[in-house]
């Protein structure tokens, strides 16, 4: 019992004089110049940020062929990460869609095209273009609407 | 001629062992009073000095505020001997990413002039703080990046 009480009383003895070492030293006995590192702590910044930035509304003038809409994306994430962004119609989950005419049911067809489908890199400043089509305009002027639905997913590269 | 010899070194081994003489006498034939002088001596001390820094400072991420990298000097120096002290960033103050090694990360080191310190000194920190900073995290991505500053000490004696 003894034997073992003086073990570990000289293990604390040895942890209580163990000084981590938080400081460096030069001296007339040591080398006359020394380096201090200097890093950078993201412990609390985890995968990174991103923020992606679409209109809440979009109106497409009658009779337009074409019509471009814009979102932007700014992402400041971890070394290998990224993130996907994607566009779609909101019913279909396609890039074609339909809209409705308030009141009746008319509808009007449109396309999407442009960056629908986007992957960014760790750091993006980026002003994306959505372009929606709609080839058939021979229809009851009213207000059409329906949803689309911006995706991200955030991955590895 | 071996009783020459036998001479020779007789005196040599004499003048050997002849021990100077650093004792001054008061007698009855002499003044009843001396001096006798009291100094230090030097011959086997050397200047000390101990120069103190931080061996790691971290910056969190996004954090732009300026961190404290000063020093400390205590010193015992001869009269007239000075120790010189500067702090340089090594690489321009470029930091690299550990997990990425392409990718870059600037800081600034404000301070760090060669400063010039006496003989004395106990724990005395230079007159202009010596601090880093990183301006902009916007561009980087986020990872640790380290970079390194040298501390450099010069004693110049009298």
């Amino acid at each position: 019992m003894k034997k073992i009480l003086a073990l570990v009383m000289a293990i604390v003895m040895m942890m209580a004089i163990a000084v981590p070492a938080f400081a460096g030293e030069i001296s007339n006995t040591a080398p006359d110049a020394g380096e201090s590192l200097v890093k950078t702590d993201t412990s609390a910044v985890g995968a990174g940020s991103y923020t992606v930035t679409y209109p809440a509304e979009i109106v497409i003038p009658w009779d337009a062929p074409t019509y471009d809409a814009t979102y932007t994306v700014d992402t400041q994430l971890a070394v290998g990460k990224k993130i996907n962004v994607s566009v779609a119609d909101k019913t279909t989950g396609t890039l074609t869609g339909t809209m409705t005419a308030t009141g009746t049911t008319d509808t009007l067809e449109y396309t999407l095209s442009g960056a629908v489908a986007t992957e960014y890199d760790e750091v993006s400043n980026a002003t994306e273009t959505i372009t929606f089509t709609v080839a058939d305009w021979e229809k009851t002027i009213a207000e059409y609407s329906n949803y689309i639905t911006f995706t991200v997913v955030l991955g590895d590269k | 001629m071996k009783k020459i010899i036998a001479l020779v070194m007789a005196v040599v081994m004499m003048m050997a062992i002849a021990v100077p003489a650093f004792a001054a006498d008061i007698t009855k034939d002499t003044a009843q009073a001396g001096q006798a002088t009291v100094a230090t001596t030097t011959d086997s001390t050397d200047a000390t000095y101990t120069v103190t820094y931080p061996a790691s400072t971290s910056i969190a991420w996004g954090d732009t505020e300026a961190k404290n990298v000063n020093y400390t000097v205590t010193s015992q120096l001869p009269i007239g001997a000075t120790l010189k002290v500067s702090v340089a960033a090594d690489n321009g103050g470029v930091m690299t990413s550990t997990n990425a090694p392409d990718y870059e990360l600037v800081y600034t080191l404000a301070g760090g002039a060669e400063e010039t310190f006496a003989e004395i000194n106990n724990s005395v920190a230079p007159a202009t703080a010596v601090e880093v900073s990183i301006a902009d995290f916007s561009q980087a991505v986020p990872d640790v990046y380290t970079g390194t500053l040298t501390y450099t000490v010069v004693y110049t004696a009298a």
